[in-house]
């Protein structure tokens, strides 16, 4: 994978040409992030003024202030939090095991099963709205984390599977055949080979579960009615309301929503590449 | 790799933790608790709400839980509270909101907190709404009219006297369109015609369809009325999107409160039709505007107007949980509407929010912070004493086809339509028509 | 990557006694374990995907309503009402219109991108790649208020650089006219969605055989040249699998219009999702929701079947 040693024949644009492209690139991608955050720190008269500046003459932090000062969007962040990361952790654990069952075995019934887990991957969440949401509801799990863990496994497992399976069959079967000869159990042969093996991957899949998680508006807005149990994103989309939009707070929300979310994606951006390409679609 | 996934691994655990200890709590177990929801979540309400809830709590020596309950997703909420049982003991919401508890056979009537209170008190028309059956619903707190509101300093500057008709209305409009920099586009539009397919398309169709005598239903006998009324709904319909081309801003037809209210208080356009709410809005934002608001009720056709539309907010108690409770709740009720407590709540949101009562408003007109709209006061508490106002699809009391209307968006697409010059007006009278006998087929079964 | 530590080797290293019974008695303890592997994720899919899916087909035969009166069975009833619905062909074509010009845009911007990041001798190649990828992760939520903010027709700076522009009104906003707000949705959708296929053709793209290239670059054939001949051709399974999940994706694809449009104006931004959530939140009909759903569902399963085909294919020939 040396891009130095790459070779992909002719080119289209000079050096120049080709630097002038991605500045342009680089430009239209940033300008919504930039825009937002240049926004959050703009005092009144400067957001509100036409033609307006890019950056802000005089940055000030008060919309944070104002927007963190009530509690709210502090037990937002929380809940999102405390529900992302379950999601995860039920997703790894239960997706490990299952990628490790269906990816290092020959058995009837196998590949019925990932055909499941395929379909489930495209089942969109607007289409088990309407079903999870009467039967958490029925269940009496609306407004609580139970209920919106249930719902965010449901739209990510089977992503989390899939992608784990492809991580699991990278793995040379030699290295654990060897060891079923010398008689380790199933058990210790996942825990003490495959395991450790697959780490990179199982934390890949995890970090794409809990960005899945975090971003998730459909089924969070549906599943939670009370107030102090929403995610941010929801929390976030109610600051927009028909009566009244304090457009620096929403800014400054929506930038302190973002940025863990990219910095947590900066930092293990090597495993989510391999992940996303080692998962998603094959060949 | 490894250092990470440790990392990972103690901060799940942690989240975990902290998973286990967010539990809603639950009032239906306890006699002595009551829960009670509200829509109103401006600050300035939720906080004199939670005050006198704390304060007859504690004459009567229970515990209130109080919980706001924003009014976007307040009918999802409602559902979800039914489903699970778990409605709240009382509950705040505007009239439609109170509408849909009652087809839903949630709540109880409440005609003996009315009778104790002093049947005689209430402005009637706040009754007549919440009422079905013969037994009134609801014990209306305080209720909202729509007017015009306008710029007093702009008319006197341009000498324009209040429009009569809905051709002076009109004119008058286009007088005040102004090019304030002279560059050739308009700066200050004559009237606001909001347009958000949420609501507020409803709302301003509605004024013009009450002005000229066009119903959902019928006031009197009940029946589906609009269906026969499409002739006159076409020229309402007409009329409101003329009025929007010669003199509303172009996004307007995007518009909700909170766009063509800050239009007003910030001087971009002279005219709108709303509740009373720019004048808080006014005393927050740009206090130097207030005092050259003023309001005027919108006209009739030629002159007469049929009547108006206005909503307002109530009390329902929950039917749930048994006698003894459903007791303790209109209790509680009946303590929370001395004069003093009803004024009180109304005057949290200044000129928009109306009391029920004849003693809460002798008090409420007294306030500093309406000192300067007493004409404004007294138009509006004639307008809710002696005209007809009514609020969409419960023309004749209490009907879950308002909730329908509120929470459903084929009026503003109909309107929209129009509006964009997709649909002729006669078109969207027909979608809109459609759209209602289904919702009322819907609601029957 | 690390390899089993040297304790993990010694304890699997037992004495190994290798007689028949032994044997038998291994298998049947290997068999026990893969069902506790696997039994969650059967579990699963019966529980979360199966049942909510049959449960949703029967509720589309009902008239479920979202407060708890017992669903009645009323045969297709719902289903006609969806086909003779003013509304539905509408919607339907919105969807079509969103979905198809979504897709196409960003497996485009997506392939370009993807030819760029492949450049040889790239200087600051990951970083960049990284920053490309970023939109993938940003919150729809907060894409959305983003979007409301810079299309705002006083304040907002796209839309009054349209309007200086002279292409729409003084103080109008582009999500105030449909041709505009769909036009909107549709660019912010390219935007956030654009690194996942770019992400695939990368990693297609460093799978083709470099020689290929090198005697192509011989022949004297151009960029252009041996994009046509070259790597287009080995991009194909990868575009036909990439086009499937991407139209499944955005066909339903709710967040992003909800928050920006709410449908509007004047419904030309509504498509079926929304359509779907109108139903069950708006009207509260849950069983003509999930009628819809139903029909939304088929329209695209022959995608998904076409999906599951060709990637088995792929599957079995890199086994």
């Amino acid at each position: 994978m040396d891009t130095r040693t790459r070779v992909i024949g002719p080119r289209l644009f000079s050096r120049l040409g080709f630097w002038l492209l991605v500045l342009a690139v680089l430009a239209v991608v940033s300008f919504p992030l930039v825009w937002m955050a240049a926004s959050s720190l703009k005092p009144s008269e400067e957001l509100f003024k036409t033609p307006p500046s890019v950056l802000p003459n005089a940055p000030t932090l008060t919309w944070y202030v104002e927007a963190f000062r009530d509690s709210a969007a502090l037990r937002y962040s929380l809940n999102s939090l405390v529900i992302a990361t379950a999601t995860t952790l039920i997703c790894v654990v239960l997706g490990t095991l299952g990628a490790y069952g269906l990816a290092r075995f020959e058995y009837r019934g196998r590949k019925p099963i990932i055909v499941g887990v395929l379909l489930a991957y495209c089942i969109p969440p607007i289409m088990l709205m309407t079903p999870l949401y009467r039967l958490i509801s029925g269940a009496g799990l609306n407004s609580t984390y139970v209920g919106v863990i249930v719902g965010h496994f449901t739209i990510t497992f089977p992503f989390c599977l899939w992608l784990l399976i492809s991580f699991f069959e990278k793995i040379p079967k030699e290295i654990e055949e060897s060891a079923s000869v010398d008689g380790a159990s199933i058990f210790t042969i996942f825990f003490r080979i495959d395991l450790p093996l697959c780490m990179p991957g199982i934390l890949s899949a995890g970090i794409m579960v809990f960005i899945l998680s975090w971003n998730e508006y459909l089924l969070a807005s549906v599943l939670v009615s009370s107030d102090t149990m929403k995610t941010l994103t929801v929390g976030l989309a109610n600051y927009i309301s028909s009566t009244e939009i304090n457009w620096g707070v929403v800014m400054a929300i929506g930038t302190a929503t973002t940025i863990p979310i990219i910095v947590l994606f900066t930092a293990v951006q090597k495993y989510f590449v391999e992940g996303l390409t080692a998962g998603s679609v094959k060949g | 790799m490894k250092r990470c996934v440790r990392i990972l691994v103690a901060f799940l655990m942690m989240a975990s933790l902290a998973a286990c200890t967010g539990t809603s709590s639950d009032s239906s177990a306890n006699p002595k608790k009551l829960v009670i929801w509200t829509n109103l979540t401006a600050d300035a309400q939720a906080k004199v709400l939670q005050k006198q809830f704390d304060e007859v709590a504690h004459e009567m020596g229970i515990e209130v839980e109080m919980v706001t309950v924003s009014f976007s997703d307040m009918y999802t909420k409602l559902a979800t509270a039914v489903q699970s049982g778990e409605v709240p003991d009382i509950m705040h919401t505007n009239f439609s909101g109170a509408a849909y508890l009652q087809a839903q056979d949630m709540i109880a009537p409440v005609d003996d907190v009315i009778d104790g209170l002093g049947r005689d008190d209430f402005i009637s028309t706040y009754l007549h709404v919440l009422g079905k059956d013969g037994k009134t619903w609801g014990v209306p707190d305080w209720a909202l009219h729509n007017s015009v509101w306008y710029r007093k300093d702009l008319f006197a500057k341009k000498g324009l006297q209040v429009p009569k008709t809905w051709d002076e209305f009109e004119a008058v409009a286009k007088a005040l369109n102004t090019d304030t920099d002279k560059d050739g586009k308009t700066d200050l539009y004559g009237f606001a015609v909001p347009m958000h397919a949420v609501q507020v398309a409803a709302q301003t169709y509605y004024e013009m369809l009450y002005s000229e005598g066009v119903y959902t239903l019928d006031p009197q006998t009940g029946d589906y009325s609009f269906g026969n009324q499409k002739e006159q709904a076409v020229k309402a319909l007409d009329y409101m999107i003329k009025l929007y081309k010669e003199s509303s801003p172009p996004s307007s037809t995007e518009w909700s409160w909170n766009e063509y209210r800050n239009a007003l208080v910030e001087g971009t356009v002279a005219m709108t039709l709303d509740m009373g709410a720019v004048v808080g809005l006014a005393e927050a934002n740009n206090p130097d505007m207030v005092k050259n608001l003023g309001s005027f009720e919108f006209p009739g056709p030629d002159g007469t107007k049929t009547a108006s539309l206005g909503s307002g907010y109530t009390f329902v108690a929950s039917n749930q949980g048994g006698d003894a409770k459903v007791e303790l709740r209109k209790e509680f009720l009946k303590r929370l509407y001395t004069p003093e407590r009803a004024a009180e709540r109304a005057l949290s949101r200044p000129m928009f929010a109306f009391p029920s009562m004849y003693s809460a408003l002798k008090i409420y007109r007294q306030d500093p912070s309406v000192a300067a709209f007493q004409t404004e006061i007294d138009s509006i508490t004639n307008a809710f004493e002696h005209s007809n106002w009514y609020w969409y699809g419960m023309e004749p009391g209490l009907n879950q086809l308002s909730s329908q209307i509120e929470s459903t968006t084929f009026f503003g697409e109909a309107i929209q339509g129009v509006a964009l010059g997709t649909r002729t007006s006669a078109d969207a009278v027909g979608y809109i028509d459609q759209q209602l006998q289904e919702q009322i087929a819907n609601i029957g079964k | 990557m690390r390899y089993p530590n040297p304790s993990a080797t010694t304890r699997a290293t037992l004495p190994a006694t290798r007689d028949e019974t032994d044997n038998r008695e291994r298998r049947r303890r290997r068999e026990l374990g893969l069902v506790l592997f696997v039994a969650p994720t059967v579990v699963f899919l019966v529980v979360f995907v199966l049942y909510p899916l049959l449960y949703n087909l029967w509720l589309s035969l009902t008239n479920a309503r979202l407060l708890g009166t017992t669903p009645e069975f009323v045969g297709l009833e719902n289903y006609l009402r969806l086909f003779t619905s003013s509304t539905f062909s509408r919607y339907l074509w919105n969807t079509v219109v969103w979905t198809v010009v979504s897709v196409a845009l960003q497996m485009v911007v997506g392939l370009g991108l993807a030819l760029l990041i492949n450049r040889k001798n790239l200087a600051f190649g990951t970083a960049l790649r990284t920053f490309l990828l970023i939109p993938y992760v940003v919150p729809a939520v907060a894409l959305a208020l983003v979007t409301k903010w810079v299309m705002n027709g006083d304040y907002g700076i796209v839309a009054t650089g349209l309007q200086a522009m002279g292409l729409i009104d003084h103080r109008q906003s582009p999500l105030a006219l449909p041709a505009y707000a769909m036009a909107v949705v549709i660019l912010v959708n390219v935007w956030r969605s654009y690194p996942f296929p770019m992400l695939i053709y990368w990693a297609a793209l460093k799978g083709i055989d470099a020689e290929l290239y090198e005697a192509a670059s011989v022949d004297g054939a151009g960029w252009w040249k041996s994009f046509w001949y070259i790597t287009l051709p080995a991009l194909k399974n990868t575009t036909i699998v990439l086009l499937v999940l991407r139209i499944v994706w955005t066909a339903t694809y709710f967040d992003l219009i909800w928050m920006i449009t709410g449908g509007g104006p004047a419904g030309s931004t509504t498509h079926l999702p929304i359509m779907i959530y109108q139903a069950s939140f708006g009207t509260f009909q849950t069983g003509y929701a999930a009628a819809i759903s139903v029909i939304l569902g088929l329209i695209l399963v022959a995608g998904v079947v076409f999906y599951v085909r060709q990637s088995l294919a792929t599957n079995n020939t890199t086994r």
